[in-house]
Formats: C-alpha cells, structure tokens, sequence
C-alpha cells in the first residue's frame, strides 16, 4: 500500500498482461512492511524515512526523487508532499472486504491513487469509507466491517502465507501458485512469465488428457 | 558383533512452501522491504 514500486509493479505488470494478450486472473494479497507505524503519524514520509529509518535527509530526498521519476516513465504523478504517512491494516482489511464484494481491483487502484497522488489518508475508518464509496462499497457498512475488524484474519493469514512462500518484500508476484516474481519488474517480463506458465499448463493438461 | 542402526523417530520438519524463481527477471527491478531504504 505504501511502497512506491508497489504502484509502478502494478503498472508494469498491467502492460506485461497487455503484451500477454490473454485473460488473467488477478486477486491482491496483503504484506505489512511498517506495522509499527501509528495511523496518526504527524510526520512526512520524509521525517518517517530519516527518523524512524535512520537515513539521512539528502538520502531520502534522492530516493523519493529517483522513484518519482520512475513513477512518470510508466505514468503515475506521484505527489511526495502531501502523502500521510500511516498505518495501512485497515486499508487491507478493506481490500479484503472489497474482495469479498467483487471490488477488490478498483479498491486497490484507489488506495494507492489516493496515497501517493491524491494526498489521501489512507489509515483512518472515515477516509477508507469515503474512499470505498467511490467504487461502488456501500459506507456505513464497510465502517461496521473495519470497526469490528471482519478481515484482520484474513490479513494476517495473507503475511503468514507470504512467510511461508519465503518473500521478504514487495511487489511480489505469484503465477499459478508456484512461480514468485519479485519486484517491479518490466512489462516483457511478467509477459513472458505468463506465456511460460500458460505454455507449462497447456503441456501438463495435455500429459494428463493422453493419460486418463 | 555387527550393530544396526535404525532412526525410527525421524521428525519430518515442515520446509517453507517453495517459490520457484523464473529465470528472465532482473536483480535490479525495485521493491520495498520495510528496511527503509527502498522507500516504503
């Protein structure tokens, strides 16, 4: 949610699937990078970066412009001085919610829309609804989902699965279960994963037909 | 005197779920750890 390279992955990948040229089946998992990181951090993510992290500031502002950059190249205005640093476990507890509901790419493409481009909050109850509603979730009952915590298992059993699968950062991307992509990588290459995947199930279901 | 050896308690211990890495990908694409130092 808050990785700049998540958004730019998910670009990448959105043309990898283009050049593919086949239908794809896409659902969003959750990955915690900062916990710790309270809703109502005051700071920028500037002040997140050099205080909590330790990298000096001169580091930290050649990071984000660096990103920035590569953000543009693949379309995306990022506006690194009015994003809220937060605490994101709502904001996938509402991508869970919005799965549940058939809205889970449009909620996802929202929240990082509204973090890095819009300025948005993207910790808080109220901003979440308000944000939901806008693809189409209805608000009051997704401020009761995320006040009862409805998907908090589904988010934890989603970071236990990716320490299972052995990924230690995002974007990660995994094909048919078994095949991991890591990092925002380019479009030809998730394009050339998904023929290699499609290529390999086409010769097992051919396998098992000459068997049966 | 000749001895045989048995270990009839071996534990199976559970290995992590492997992800088979695709070949073509680059060392060099950019992610984010929660070290901070890819910008999280």
């Amino acid at each position: 949610m808050q990785c700049p390279w998540c958004y730019i992955g998910k670009r990448k990948f959105e043309a990898g699937v283009a050049a593919y040229g086949d239908d794809v089946e896409v659902e969003y998992h959750s990955f915690e990078l900062a916990p710790d990181t309270p809703v109502d951090f005051s700071g920028s993510p500037i002040d997140y970066l050099s205080e909590r992290k330790g990298i000096p500031v001169p580091q930290v502002l050649e990071m984000l412009e660096r990103v920035t950059g590569i953000a543009e190249s693949v379309g995306l205005h990022y506006d690194y001085d009015s994003v809220h640093q937060t605490n994101t476990i709502k904001a996938h507890e509402l991508l869970h919610y919005a799965k549940a509901h058939g809205r889970q790419l449009e909620m996802k493409e929202s929240l990082l829309k509204a973090y890095f481009v819009d300025g948005g909050h993207v910790g808080r109850i109220d901003d979440l609804a308000d944000l939901a509603v806008t693809v189409g979730l209805d608000r009051a009952d997704v401020v009761r989902s995320l006040t009862e915590n409805e998907y908090l298992a589904a988010v934890k059993a989603d970071v236990a699965q990716a320490t299972e699968y052995g990924i230690q950062g995002v974007p990660f991307f995994v094909i048919a279960g078994k095949y991991g992509i890591s990092g925002a990588q380019d479009p030809d290459t998730f394009a050339q994963a998904l023929r290699q995947v499609r290529a390999e199930q086409s010769d097992a279901a051919a396998v098992e037909e000459t068997s049966a | 005197m000749s001895e045989t050896t048995s270990n009839p308690t071996t534990e199976t211990i559970a290995e992590p779920r492997p992800i088979i890495q695709l070949l073509e990908q680059s060392d060099d694409a950019g992610g984010c750890c929660g070290g901070g130092s890819c910008g999280i």
